[in-house]
C-alpha cells in the first residue's frame, strides 16, 4: 500500500536504502554492500535494520520486490531483488533536495568547516 | 583453522536461525529467509576476508535482537487489542495511589514531604511501566501456553517477579531480605 509522503523527511537508513537501490535491483546483501560503499564505509547497516527498514519501504511504496533469481557472483540460491518505484525516487529527489537547501543555508551562513576548503 | 572457522560459522549461522525464529510469524514468513541468506553472505565475506568472526557476530545478534523487540512491539500494538485494555487497565489502577495522593490530609507533614500516601510522577511512571510489563507478559503467556498448569505457574512466576521488584523499589526490601540471610 503506496501511504508515504514523498515530502516526508527519511530517516537515514530509508535515505542511504533508496539511494543504493537508485542505481540498479539488489538483493539484502547488495545493498548493504552499497551502503558501505555509497558512505564510505561511515554507514554499517545490519540485517535487523535493513529488513525493517524495508518492511516499513515495501508497505509505503518505496520500493518492491523484483523476481527472485540467481546471483552467479554468490552462490546458487534463490535471492530475492529489490527495485525503488516511482514514489521511491521521488522521495529521495525530495531528500536530496532538502540536503542541496541546506548546504547552501550552510555556505551562506559561512558554517561550512576548514576542512572541506570552502571556508572563505 | 579453516575448518574450526567453517565449523564456527556454521554454528552462528545455526543459532541466528534460530534468533529469526522470535519475530512476529507474518515478519518471519516474508524475510526470514532473506535474512539468514543476508547473515550467510556477511559470515562468507569475513571468512574470505580473513576476519575475525566472534564480535562481529556478536555486533549482529544484538542489532537483530533489537529489531525483534521493536517489530513485536510494533506487531503487538498493531495486531493485539489487548494491549490497549492492558494500558487501560494499567491507567485505571493508577487511579487508586493518584485519588490517595491528591486526598491525603497529611501531605504537607514532614517539610512538605508529606506523610502517608504520597507519590511522586516518578512512582507512578515506575509503577505504569511495571504493570504494563506485567500485563504484557501475562497476555504473552496466555497465547503462548495451552497448558492450564503452565498458564497458572507462569503466571504466578511473572507477579511474584513484579512484587519483588516493587518491594525492592518501595523499602529495598529484598536487598534487606538477602542482608539478613546471608
Amino acid at each position: 500500500m503506496a501511504t508515504n509522503n514523498t515530502n516526508q523527511p527519511l530517516t537515514p537508513a530509508v535515505f542511504h536504502i533508496l539511494l543504493a537501490l537508485s542505481s540498479g535491483e539488489r538483493h539484502g546483501y547488495g545493498i548493504m554492500k552499497q551502503v558501505e560503499t555509497d558512505s564510505h564505509g561511515k554507514v554499517t547497516m545490519g540485517p535487523g535494520t535493513l529488513y525493517g527498514s524495508l518492511k516499513r519501504m515495501l508497505d509505503a511504496g518505496l520500493v518492491r520486490e523484483s523476481d527472485k533469481r540467481i546471483d552467479p557472483e554468490m552462490d546458487d540460491e534463490r535471492r530475492i531483488y529489490y527495485q525503488i518505484t516511482g514514489i521511491g525516487t521521488e522521495a529521495l529527489a525530495s531528500e536530496l533536495e532538502r540536503y542541496k537547501r541546506i548546504v547552501s543555508l550552510a555556505q551562506e551562513r559561512q558554517l561550512y568547516p576548514k576542512t572541506y576548503g570552502i571556508q572563505p | 583453522m579453516a575448518v574450526t572457522y567453517e565449523h564456527a560459522s556454521a554454528r552462528f549461522r545455526s543459532i541466528y536461525a534460530k534468533l529469526l525464529r522470535y519475530y512476529p510469524d507474518p515478519y518471519r514468513e516474508r524475510f526470514g529467509e532473506s535474512m539468514e541468506q543476508t547473515f550467510n553472505d556477511l559470515c562468507k565475506e569475513r571468512q574470505k576476508a580473513g576476519d575475525e568472526l566472534f564480535s562481529f557476530v556478536l555486533w549482529v545478534f544484538v542489532e537483530t535482537s533489537l529489531a525483534i523487540l521493536k517489530e513485536r512491539i510494533i506487531f503487538m500494538i498493531t495486531q493485539n487489542k489487548n494491549v490497549v485494555r492492558i494500558a487501560l487497565m494499567v491507567g485505571l489502577i493508577l487511579l487508586i495511589p493518584l485519588a490517595l495522593t491528591v486526598l491525603n490530609p497529611n501531605a504537607h507533614l514532614n517539610g512538605g514531604k508529606g506523610g502517608g500516601w504520597d507519590w511522586a510522577p516518578g512512582d507512578f511512571l515506575a509503577m505504569g511501566v511495571l504493570l504494563f510489563g506485567t500485563g504484557l507478559a501475562i497476555d504473552f503467556t496466555m497465547r503462548k501456553l495451552a497448558n492450564p498448569v503452565h498458564r497458572v505457574v507462569a503466571i504466578v512466576a511473572t507477579v511474584s517477579v513484579l512484587f519483588l521488584i516493587w518491594v525492592e523499589l518501595a523499602v529495598d526490601g529484598v536487598t534487606q531480605a538477602l542482608e539478613f540471610l546471608f
